[in-house]
């Protein structure tokens, strides 16, 4: 029955020491078979527990399937496909576009009543519109479970946590300078950071690199920038970033961006 | 897969506006509900979408299969596995970035597919073992820690449940590694 070292169970449920696990370590770099069990028993733990997923070794390219496939994707056919698809998908987004066009004009009009009839715009308005909007709960957590590795992160956005703005910074920075592969989620607690320290130019820096990185999180990069401009207090430069953002319905924050659009002129 | 339903994967196969547009319509707002809850967007929503069907098409187009139990599932799932693949392709970036080339997005679809075929052999295997190795090993792979396996379904102890685990985890592996299947999809 034996069919793989038990120890692996044991390394992927957490079950061994520090000790134990840097032999078991040392053991997969020499140990070639018990290298392959390992991996297969990791994927097993990524499909069977439906929260990760382990890319396949690129040699399966190599395999016959993989080059029927290739045909197919390359083919004629396939192209075709893609506009029938696209075309169905595109056409259903401007349906409800129209049916939100209205609620966002009747929405609009409700905050248009609201905020004159209350007050006229003022400079500390600013302040507030930041604060309604910042929602500090909605950014995902650095700390991931079982990652050992990312201390410096850890302590940074416990430092942000606790508001500690000053130190924060200086963690996240040495963790931009010593990692070599970047969680993109620090470029927006360090952005935040930032704000709140008022140097809005090492903001709007952290929210460069953040849409630079290419990654899921970048796209949240228009968004943080205008809450820089909107806590800077800078109509102008706010302005033309809500507009970016409200130039396509599927942009991060789009209600939110046409929200405050309204609010500011 | 009722009668139907198998038309119906003809259809969508043969690009067929009207049976698209319907699958958009039924499946499209679950799809958008889980990727907007997983940190993505509309748009990405709708990148899912097209691509996981034509995966799909592609599929069938290599080789006929036949769906076992629903479509719509089947498709949904497949959705799922998309957008949990491109959330773990992003979740880190590279600092020194290799510059992506266009002729990767092919590769890129013919991975998706091969790991998604990956990820219904497994299942399939797992469905073949016995109910108890089921949902011992459904408990030990969300990470349930050995003693509440012991406490829950009352055994001895800790130690029992290790080996039992072990057991089961053994069969499953046997059960892939035998597959012809598997043995393809490892490349060499």
């Amino acid at each position: 029955m034996k069919d793989y070292p038990i120890e692996i169970d044991d390394y992927l449920n957490g079950k061994m020491s520090i000790l134990e696990q840097q032999m078991f370590e040392e053991k997969l770099r020499t140990d070639a078979i018990l290298a392959k069990e390992f991996k297969l028993q990791k994927e097993m733990l990524a499909v069977y527990g439906g929260k990760d997923w382990v890319e396949g070794d690129k040699n399966i390219l190599k395999t016959d399937r993989a080059k029927q496939l290739r045909s197919f994707f390359q083919s004629e056919e396939a192209s075709d496909l893609k506009v029938t698809i696209q075309a169905v998908v595109t056409g259903n987004r401007k349906n409800v576009n129209h049916k939100k066009l209205w609620s966002i004009g009747i929405a609009a009009t409700v905050v248009i009543l609201f905020m004159v009839s209350l007050f006229v715009f003022k400079d500390n308005s600013y302040d507030d519109l930041y604060g309604t909007y910042i929602h500090l709960d909605e950014i995902p957590s650095l700390v991931t479970r079982g990652n050992r590795t990312h201390s410096l992160l850890e302590k940074a956005q416990l430092l942000f946590e606790e508001k500690e703005y000053d130190r924060a910074v200086q963690f996240f920075s040495e963790y931009h300078q010593k990692e070599t592969t970047i969680n993109p989620l620090s470029y927006i607690y360090n952005g935040i950071a930032y704000i709140e320290l008022g140097k809005f130019d090492n903001a709007l820096e952290q929210f460069e690199l953040l849409e630079q990185s290419k990654t899921l999180q970048a796209k949240k990069a228009n968004w943080y920038k205008a809450l820089v401009f909107l806590k800077q207090k800078n109509k102008v430069a706010l302005k033309s970033i809500l507009q970016t953002i409200i130039s396509d319905n599927s942009n991060y924050k789009y209600t939110e961006a046409k929200e405050i659009l309204e609010v500011i002129d | 897969m009722s009668i139907n339903e198998n038309d119906q994967l003809k259809l969508l196969v043969s690009g067929d506006r009207n049976v698209i547009q319907d699958l958009y319509l039924k499946e499209f707002p679950k799809i958008k509900s889980f990727v907007l809850n997983n940190n993505g967007t509309l748009s990405d929503a709708e990148d899912i979408f097209q691509k996981a069907l034509l995966q799909l098409i592609a599929r069938y187009r290599v080789k006929t299969f036949v769906v076992e139990g629903s479509f719509r599932a089947y498709f949904y799932s497949a959705c799922r596995n998309l957008w949990r693949r491109e959330l773990n392709k992003q979740k880190l970036i590279v600092t020194n970035d290799k510059v992506i080339e266009r002729n990767k997005a092919t590769e890129d679809m013919i991975m998706a597919t091969l790991e998604q075929e990956k990820w219904e052999l497994f299942q399939e295997k797992l469905a073949e073992l016995s109910d108890n190795c089921k949902q011992l090993l459904q408990l030990f792979f969300k990470k349930v820690p050995y003693k509440k396996i012991t406490e829950e379904l009352g055994y001895n102890s800790d130690n029992v449940v290790r080996q039992r685990i072990f057991n089961c985890k053994s069969q499953l592996t046997k059960l892939i590694k035998k597959d012809n299947r598997y043995k393809n999809m490892k490349g060499l």
